[in-house]
């Protein structure tokens, strides 16, 4: 996976969250329905900040990182960085959209794991270890190959 | 003696189908496990015979997808589906989408 996959496949991430959540908000108000996923609070303040990280936070993130690779440039017989500014505040692009994927976490763990403290809580620390590792693993093989 | 009252059906099949959930709360959730797990096991089978590998997070997705807009269909009638059942769907609906995002190779989005 890399720089530009994780970036769109994050940003991808946070349209897909937000547009299912709406598309739910907007089918109970226009239909008459008795069970309105709006009356929901951990989903529609998951919603609101899902918004409020792509519309605000990513996009002055791509601003900035867009800039920076405007910006940059390498003279006449100087040293290439080992790594870049542009690859550094791409990345960074991407950390901008982490409360969402945070929330998204907790969101999950609440909903379907009962959430933390409970008897299922077990289940729910090796859940989120695994995704943890995994997402570990991304990063890693974003930077430096496939782990394997 | 019959073993259950039998639904009423002269106001309408909507009306037996509260009169079951009415009487077996966990009539919907399971209804709506099984249809998760129709497109899940069935779609991925599906595709492993045909191209001898099976795409979990896309099947994961699509289950879930066709989980959501029966549920949806569901909010429609007064006490067939709970919130908290909504919002585990939608949940899942999210889940599945965070794990297909973040699972795709190198030359597909």
């Amino acid at each position: 996976m890399g720089i530009k996959q994780l970036i769109v496949g994050t940003a991808l991430f946070c349209i897909f969250a937000i547009a299912i959540v709406s598309y739910a908000v907007g089918f109970a108000s226009d239909n008459t329905v008795y069970t309105d996923i709006a009356e929901d609070t951990e989903l529609s303040t998951f919603n609101t900040q899902a918004k409020t990280n792509l519309g605000t936070s990513f996009s002055t993130s791509v601003n900035s990182s867009s800039k920076a690779f405007q910006d940059s440039e390498i003279l006449a017989s100087e040293e290439t960085t080992k790594t870049g500014a542009v690859q550094k505040s791409a990345v960074g692009s991407v950390f901008a959209l982490k409360s969402t994927m945070q929330l998204a976490v907790d969101t999950i763990t609440n909903k379907i794991f009962g959430g933390a403290g409970s008897e299922f809580a077990i289940v729910t620390t090796i859940f989120i270890s695994i995704f943890v590792v995994i997402v570990g693993l991304y990063l890693w093989k974003n930077w430096k190959g496939d782990p394997d | 003696m019959p073993i259950y009252d039998t639904p009423n059906l002269t106001t309408g099949i909507d009306e037996a189908i509260v009169d079951i959930v009415t009487t077996v709360p966990i009539f919907s959730p399971m209804l709506l496990v099984f249809i998760f797990f129709v497109v899940l096991i069935g779609g991925s089978t599906a595709q492993r015979k045909r191209e001898g590998y099976s795409d979990m997070p896309m099947w994961s997705a699509l289950a879930s997808l066709s989980t959501f807009l029966i549920a949806l269909a569901m909010t429609i009638a007064d006490g067939v589906i709970s919130l908290l059942t909504l919002s585990i769907v939608i949940t899942l609906v999210i889940g599945s989408g965070l794990w297909l995002f973040l699972d795709r190779n190198r030359r597909e989005v």
